[in-house]
């Protein structure tokens, strides 16, 4: 059975300023199953990001266990994956070798992700000379175009520009229905149309596992 | 629906091998795609430092005498302490610099070391290749035979840098200060490993400490397969048995402390 458990997961961190240890979760456990979707809700600074790359197994926990069945992608929304001095094609050929696919299928993929991202003929320009939303595309549709267990969504509404946001909440929808995601977001909206249960992270601490409508009066509570 | 691909790594190894690849074929992409002045600098950087070296020492205090400051020699001491140096400061920085990169779950700090370092030996291959052919048509007293053993020679430097590497970078991984220090310490350590003036020239009681520097055995080395008629009772034992004893240390370093980045 495909799962993502975290068991009292703790994350500290040196201050930069003052160089003491601030604790920025603390106890954190969570259970999310095979195709369950699944919203990270709080304030800005709870640590919802920090706990999503962790997840994604790009940051270490300071204490505790966290255990993955399936493969999971990386924070989609996080934009971080790409360099901005080599072209999108680099850059996807980058990801596409990442993947274990050579020369051949990434021209494929390269094809792909130049329709859907609606990028034609730009994929060799430098990623740096993009706009916001064409770098958005670019990564959403980079991420999704590999097929995972689990896909992690740091900030969902972060997708795109008005155009783009049609065809993705599209995919999302036909994602949601044989991958679980795992969303961290302030947009309740989005957050009630594609998951399930949700989780209240407030102060470094997280709530049980809600389902999505008690979760979202709970954060709007807060 | 949209199509797509499953990712084709079902074992730790694949993993591994494929992040590596990608890496190290991004590294060379961003140093040589471009044919930019950063393309002939790796080559010229080389040369140039010979330059002022030979100039400070054999224009300015005339000590140009063939064995002790000789171009054959100086060539490939500066070529294969450039390939530590490179290795060392690619992978020190590396975690700085692709910080894009972490948010990829199946990357880990020695996946970058390895690229570094593979992406590094390339480059300082083909660097230290193209030296060797121009060497071997324009240096009087410059032998084939030295093939051999200088490649033997490019791959312990190698094997040092990349444990020194691993070491530095494991223990600066969350310390930037701590990492420009020892960037900077570097060029101590250049000073102190032979780079440039060779063992005779050193006072008595100070070239049995210099000695004591497994680079300094190693750059010295060079100059006696450049110049056999020099002997130092230089020790590829010594050097190593220094290579076997970083080893574990890094790996140990860097399970302990590297894998950890805040």
């Amino acid at each position: 059975m495909k799962s993502i458990k975290a068991i009292n997961l703790s994350k500290t961190f040196t201050h930069l300023n003052t160089g003491r240890r601030v604790e920025v979760l603390k106890d954190i456990n969570i259970c999310i199953q095979e195709n369950e979707s699944v919203a990270i809700l709080g304030k800005n600074g709870a640590g919802k990001s920090t706990l999503l790359r962790m997840l994604s197994g790009s940051l270490y926990p300071s204490s505790g266990k966290i255990h993955i069945e399936g493969k999971i992608s990386w924070p989609v929304g996080y934009g971080g994956g790409f360099d901005p001095s080599i072209t999108a094609r680099d850059n996807i050929k980058f990801i596409s070798n990442m993947m274990g696919y050579g020369y051949e299928k990434s021209n494929i993929i390269q094809e792909t992700v130049e329709k859907y991202a609606q990028l034609d003929g730009k994929l060799d320009y430098l990623v740096s000379s993009f706009s916001s939303g064409m770098k958005s595309r670019l990564f959403f549709f980079t991420s999704i175009i590999f097929k995972f267990d689990f896909y992690l969504f740091d900030e969902i509404s972060a997708l795109g520009d008005k155009n783009f946001e049609g065809s993705s909440n599209d995919i999302l929808s036909e994602m949601n229905n044989d991958s679980g995601l795992v969303c961290v977001t302030h947009n309740v909206k989005k957050v009630s149309k594609y998951c399930d249960y949700g989780y209240i992270l407030d102060c470094g601490t997280i709530s049980e596992k809600l389902p999505i409508k008690d979760a979202i009066e709970a954060y709007e509570a807060l | 629906m949209i199509r797509q691909f499953e990712p084709r790594y079902n074992t730790p190894g694949s993993v591994f091998r494929n992040s590596v690849y990608a890496l190290t074929v991004k590294s060379l992409k961003s140093k040589f795609g471009t044919f930019s002045f950063g393309f002939f600098w790796i080559f010229l950087e080389p040369l140039f430092h010979l330059i002022i070296i030979l100039t400070i020492f054999g224009v300015v205090f005339g000590r140009l005498d063939g064995d002790l400051f000789s171009i054959r020699t100086l060539l490939f001491t500066i070529l294969n302490w450039f390939l530590i140096r490179d290795i060392i400061t690619s992978n020190i920085n590396t975690l700085y610099s692709n910080r894009n990169y972490l948010g990829f779950p199946t990357l880990k700090p020695i996946m970058f070391y390895i690229s570094g370092y593979v992406s590094n030996i390339i480059t300082s291959f083909s660097i230290q290749g193209t030296f060797f052919i121009l060497a071997l048509i324009f240096l009087d007293n410059f032998y084939f035979h030295n093939t051999w053993k200088l490649i033997f020679i490019f791959v312990i430097a190698s094997f040092f840098g990349l444990v020194i590497s691993i070491i530095l970078a494991s223990l600066s991984i969350n310390k930037p200060g701590l990492k420009k220090l020892l960037i900077l310490s570097l060029r101590f350590l250049y000073i102190g490993s032979l780079v440039i003036i060779p063992i005779n020239i050193i006072p008595d009681p100070f070239s049995i400490f210099v000695l004591l520097n497994p680079l300094a055995q190693l750059m010295e080395l060079i100059r006696e397969i450049i110049i056999p008629s020099r002997d130092f009772g230089i020790s590829i034992s010594y050097i190593l048995t220094w290579l076997a004893f970083l080893s574990p240390i890094s790996i140990f370093i860097y399970y302990f402390i590297g894998r950890h980045i805040d």
